[in-house]
């Protein structure tokens, strides 16, 4: 014996406590979504694979604002009523909604459908910076009907909500005839919905580092190690996804080596160029050489600890442009030369590899501490087994804008 | 107990733990998608989503309610920020009709039909209908979640039970067994 029921009572009974198996494919799909397990191993990347990674991903990123530029509608936004009629105003010329209505209305106002959108924040018109007016008249109804005298659609604080007047005295297939209409337009509606806010990528970075360089190798009269120097300059971050940031800058570097008891040989080459002074051929002298370059380097940071305290991989290259080379000799008996080293480039290179530990100061601005080895190449212009190298200690602070 | 130590396994990305709470309520939630969704397909969408939410903010519940309860409302708000944009709720003032009563078969109205009739209706009934009537939210609260109005709400509620009532009758019509009467 059946027996009469609400309808959300017979549905809240036949729904409580029911259960049915979703396929096996959610499973998969929603475990492969998820990040994975602590401890799993991750999969190193190459480095050279990784930089060819960035670069197709920045060419990418161009192309797509590229793109995004030349694409800019110039013409204000207008919906034909020929081509862009949707399916349910084919529908709705065809259909039930014309027979309902004839009676109803008057004959001379019997045109068409007119509905008008006013959308408050509109992206489209140039002509009409405030407003956007959407006309779609759908002429060809037959003669001596309609349906609806006008529609208003007004978009209000991202919810979308509409009103009709005299509502109670339309037939329903009127009020049918209203959901097909503002379907349609709400697929338009979709389109103009504000985009997420962009969580910028970019970021800057002045640091200033205590750096030491020296050599590896020896040809006899090497200079020394360079002391302690200082280097400063300012780093240009992107962030590529979540772990990866790619960055370039410029620093500016002083090198100073001091050689005492250097045993000198006026007759011997020793790429001094530019000499003055009145050093006598053989003398014990101390050789003091002073050069200074602007360093570009190009560099990756792999993420590795993520939280308000980071711990960060750091490889690259950077180019080292000479600024100044300046060399002097100083003897026993007060005699000295002067000139400068004639065998440094112009342009030399170093392969960068290094560990940065952050910390999150406030929202957009942390600490930075860069211990980094940059190993020289490309630095004589003669084949040499001296092999430059600079050991640094970088800091600095790190704003995102 | 079972489930604390679940939880806490799941917030430390443990994919066992993950599957066995998966297991354990996916059946049940999966219900819920089917009610909300539009097809079988989207209330597949929907589960995934929202487990995947789950999994991602398990960190965030405090014990505050059952975890039940937290996760039916992480599935709800998944399913309602995938129609929710694309909805048209219409503003009507209908006088108020009173709930239509239908006769309860439950041969004939299994919970697969109930489920096929529900997803046959225009999203913002279906939506309306699921959570002031299954799931129940108070009007006022539709009309906060969905951005329109209580009234708005109240009309897309009687104009879902209506259609529902069209549709289950339809179905009662083409389904009935022909009765024979013995001479």
């Amino acid at each position: 014996m059946s027996k009469s029921k609400k309808i959300g009572e017979l549905y809240r009974e036949r729904f409580e406590d029911a259960r049915l198996e979703p396929p096996k494919e959610c499973w998969d799909a929603i475990s492969a979504a998820l990040p994975p397990e602590k401890g799993q191993k991750r999969r190193v990347v190459p480095l050279w694979i990784s930089l060819g990674g960035v670069a197709a991903a920045l060419a990418f990123i161009f192309l797509l604002n590229f793109d995004r530029t030349n694409s800019v509608p110039s013409e204000p936004f207008v919906v034909s009523p020929e081509t862009e009629k949707p399916a349910e105003i084919d529908k709705l010329q065809e259909e039930t909604i014309l027979r309902e209505t004839e009676k109803n209305l008057p004959q001379e106002k019997m045109s068409g459908v007119v509905v008008s959108e006013k959308v408050e924040e509109n992206e489209f018109s140039s002509q009409t910076p405030n407003s956007l007016e959407t006309i779609i008249t759908v002429s060809k109804l037959r003669q001596g009907s309609v349906m609806l005298k006008e529609a208003t659609i007004s978009s209000s604080q991202g919810g979308l909500w509409k009103t009709f007047p005299h509502e109670k005295n339309m037939p329903e297939s009127i009020f049918e005839a209203k959901e097909a209409l503002l379907l349609a337009f709400s697929e338009e509606k979709k389109e103009k919905e504000p985009e997420p806010e962009k969580v910028s990528r970019f970021s800057i970075s002045p640091k200033a580092g205590a750096i030491y360089a020296d050599q590896m190798g020896s040809n006899g009269n090497s200079p020394g190690g360079s002391g302690l120097t200082m280097t400063y300059g300012m780093n240009l971050e992107y962030r590529i996804s979540d772990k990866i940031r790619l960055r370039t800058g410029y620093g500016k570097l002083d090198l100073q080596y001091r050689s005492q008891e250097l045993n000198y040989d006026s007759a011997v080459d020793y790429g001094f160029v530019g000499r003055t002074g009145n050093l006598p051929r053989w003398e014990q002298a101390s050789l003091e050489q002073e050069m200074a370059y602007v360093e570009i380097p190009v560099e990756m940071e792999f993420q590795i600890i993520e939280g308000k305290l980071g711990l960060n991989l750091i490889g690259g290259m950077s180019s080292f442009w000479l600024q100044e080379n300046s060399m002097s000799l100083e003897g026993s008996g007060g005699s000295y030369e002067e000139g400068k080293a004639g065998n440094l480039r112009g342009l030399s290179f170093s392969t960068n590899l290094g560990v940065g530990l952050s910390y999150d100061l406030f929202r957009g601005m942390e600490w930075n501490l860069e211990p980094m080895f940059k190993y020289q190449w490309n630095t004589y212009t003669h084949d040499t087994n001296l092999r430059p190298y600079i050991l640094g200690v970088y800091s600095g602070i790190r704003f995102q804008f | 107990m079972r489930l604390k130590k679940l939880i806490s396994q799941c917030r430390k990305q443990d994919r066992e733990a993950q599957e066995k709470l998966y297991r354990e309520y996916a059946d049940k939630l999966f219900v819920l998608c089917l009610k909300y969704a539009g097809n079988y397909e989207e209330a597949k969408d929907i589960l995934q989503d929202g487990f995947i939410k789950i999994f991602q903010n398990i960190a965030q519940f405090r014990g505050k309610g059952t975890f039940e309860g937290w996760m039916t409302r992480i599935m709800i708000n998944t399913a309602l920020k995938k129609y929710q944009n694309r909805s048209v709720f219409l503003s009507i003032e209908e006088e108020w009709v009173e709930e239509p009563e239908i006769e309860d078969d439950e041969e004939l109205l299994s919970l697969n039909v109930l489920i096929d009739l529900v997803q046959e209706l225009p999203e913002r009934y279906r939506l309306v209908f699921n959570l002031y009537s299954l799931d129940g939210y108070s009007h006022k609260e539709i009309a906060e979640m969905l951005n329109i109005t209580e009234g708005t709400s109240k009309s897309n509620l009687a104009r879902a039970r209506i259609k529902l009532k069209e549709k289950i009758e339809d179905h009662r019509t083409k389904n009935l067994k022909p009765v024979y009467v013995e001479k």
